[in-house]
């Protein structure tokens, strides 16, 4: 009986996650990368690569808005961070059309104070939405189907844990250079080194489809808006202002006050009834100290124009326990909490759980290449595995080539990039149904090889600030990522070494494909 | 050996009709596990709707994995049929076919 339930399990556990396993792979890798959208957006705008934070960037963003919004109903600075090298910079007119927050206004360089052109581009912003709205696909079919394989990762997850008769045993075991076997310790160790993270961002990404997927839900659960919420009370009249010379509020000492009470930089002032003796000034920090408070959990403080507090209002709590756990695992999956060091942890979690993925779709391959060769089952899995796995690193890689070679006043070139990348995926795919086999994972993982570690030479060209100015004014988030893209195109050139080595003795040819495919004892008795 | 039957390559109608009880039953039922968790904890309906977005899926898993567990699909089929028909029924009355 129990030999039944472990062979259900395994039953279970391939289905599902095979099915919609490519699909999951995209997800997972887009959402990795997700991680740090912010820094690859950063990258993938160059003209804001010549700004370089400093203490006076506050400063420098409130004399451009006294420039060009002086007569503003309000006033909004979000200064530079871990994340973010640029200002960015908000403000609302009298008797204007209120317009749904896209991020700021305007962004200037924290250094110059001029106001930066940027090219259109969706940046890291495009893979962290294909990661759970993909594209060209209604809103809501995308949540449903994302949803479904978001449900399939799950219960894959745990009848996994259900298929290993020596869980513990098998974590600290790899066989290399034994084909299957190797397979095999790698999805079972990429699986439980991270398995808690995976649990975690499954259930919680499932958790976020609830309005979608839930026939008896209709609210997402999360109404709460931020402290102070978007409604301030709306004023038609404009205020009274003074000369620009009059208005002389101490913000410096106000930050001062704000910073030492919260032990943490300041992320944003806000500014209403600017240039005036009544202006207050809202700041907020960057930490978020209250995971279970959702998005309400930063504090804030505010000061009147003589720098004295009138309101502080502390991190939002939730109302209860079961709000408390929801809110915990919203943040924990979207991960807005994290510093530097959470989201690097998260962000390597979420490469263990992509190779989960990757290695469980080729697991299936190379489990049944000696009895299903040649059926049409197999040869589709095979071709979507080259496809879906080689060609989606090639289209990532693509993206961001055509992000920098495309003109940049180019009409149209926002959709343009969007377009490459599913280009070079369709043309990928088209490549994987004729080569689906060791060519196809050759070349299309050297053609990827090569669009990542090419990207600091690519980067090098294209930017109007050198690597070495970059390195100058310490400029981490794009020199982090030309690294991360050279050590990534390095291991899919190690992949492609060892690929190219198993052809040269022979192990991939038909010739010797009975020899390399003998059955082992230990290989029959694993699943 | 009939335990196996789920793994066997041949195609059945009864083996695609278990796989669909399983799922669209599985699903069903779990909603119903729902309704009725909810009414007897009665919370709030926010926390209460809460709740749901969190544990509905992890019912539907064990649910799922109890299904697929099953060693006769028509056991597994009428199974399902009936533990629906048991928890929606007096739901429907308890609710006045207003869930």
């Amino acid at each position: 009986m129990k030999q039944g339930i472990r062979n259900s399990m395994i039953w279970l556990h391939t289905w599902s996650s095979l099915i919609l396993g490519w699909l999951l792979f995209a997800v997972f890798l887009t959402g990795t990368i997700a991680y740090f959208h912010v820094e690859v957006s950063h990258w993938m705008k160059p003209e804001r690569h010549a700004s370089a934070p400093s203490d006076d960037s506050l400063q420098v963003g409130l004399d451009y808005l006294l420039a060009t919004a002086p007569n503003a109903k309000n006033w909004e600075v979000e200064v530079p961070d871990a994340r973010n090298r640029t200002l960015g910079l908000s403000w609302e007119n009298y008797n204007e059309e209120r317009q749904r927050r896209r991020g700021p206004r305007q962004i200037v360089d924290a250094t110059t104070g001029e106001a930066i052109d940027e090219r259109e581009t969706r940046g890291g912003g495009f893979l962290y939405r294909f990661h759970f709205e993909l594209h060209h696909l209604p809103r809501r079919t995308a949540f449903t189907i994302v949803g479904i394989a978001s449900m399939m990762m799950f219960v894959g997850l745990i009848t996994g844990i259900f298929t290993r008769r020596k869980l513990f045993a098998h974590f600290f075991t790899f066989r290399p250079k034994r084909n299957l076997m190797s397979w095999i310790d790698a999805h079972v160790v990429t699986g439980l080194m991270a398995l808690p993270f995976h649990i975690m961002i499954t259930l919680s990404g499932l958790m976020l489809f609830a309005n979608t997927l839930l026939i008896l839900n209709t609210d997402d659960g999360d109404r709460r808006g931020r402290f102070g919420g978007n409604e301030r009370g709306e004023q038609v009249q404009p205020h009274s202002t003074l000369p620009p010379s009059s208005w002389t509020p101490d913000i410096a000492a106000m930050r001062a006050e704000a910073e030492r009470r919260w032990q943490s930089p300041i992320a944003e002032l806000q500014i209403e009834k600017p240039l005036s003796s009544e202006a207050t000034f809202r700041f907020s920090p960057q930490d978020q100290r209250v995971l279970t408070a959702g998005r309400g959990g930063r504090p804030e403080i505010a000061f009147d124009y003589h720098g004295n507090v009138i309101e502080e209002a502390p991190a939002g709590l939730a109302a209860s326990g079961i709000q408390a756990g929801y809110s915990s695992l919203r943040q924990l999956h979207e991960a807005h909490f994290a510093d530097t060091v959470t989201r690097w942890l998260f962000f390597f979690a979420g490469v263990l759980g992509t190779f989960m993925c990757a290695s469980g779709s080729i697991l299936w391959v190379v489990k049944r290449r000696r009895k299903q060769h040649g059926q049409a089952g197999f040869e589709l899995v095979n071709a979507l595995n080259v496809g879906g796995l080689a060609g989606l690193m090639c289209a990532v890689g693509a993206y961001f080539w055509a992000n920098r070679l495309l003109p940049a006043n180019m009409s149209g070139r926002l959709d343009w990039e969007i377009h490459v990348f599913f280009a070079v995926w369709a043309l990928c795919m088209v490549h994987a149904v004729f080569f689906r086999h060791h060519k196809g994972w050759v070349t299309q993982l050297s053609l990827g090889g090569f669009l990542f570690a090419a990207i600091p030479v690519l980067d090098a060209l294209t930017s109007p600030v050198s690597l070495w100015q970059a390195l100058m004014i310490g400029d981490w988030l794009r020199l982090g990522f030309d690294g991360i893209c050279l050590l990534f195109g390095g291991s899919l050139f190690v992949a492609v070494y060892y690929l190219a080595l198993k052809d040269k003795v022979g192990s991939f040819s038909l010739a010797n494909l009975k020899k390399a495919l003998a059955p082992r004892k230990e290989e029959e008795a694993c699943y | 050996m009939s335990s196996l039957a789920l793994f066997s390559n041949t195609g059945s109608p009864m083996k695609v009709l278990r796989i669909v009880a399983a799922i669209v039953g599985g699903y069903t039922l779990t909603a119903v596990i729902c309704h009725w968790m909810l009414f007897l904890l009665s919370l709030e309906d926010r926390d209460g709707q809460l709740l749901v977005n969190i544990f509905f899926y992890i019912i539907y898993l064990v649910v799922l994995m109890v299904l697929f567990c099953g060693a006769n699909h028509r056991k597994v089929i009428v199974g399902t049929l009936v533990a629906n028909a048991v928890l929606w029924a007096p739901w429907m009355l308890v609710a006045g076919g207003n869930p």
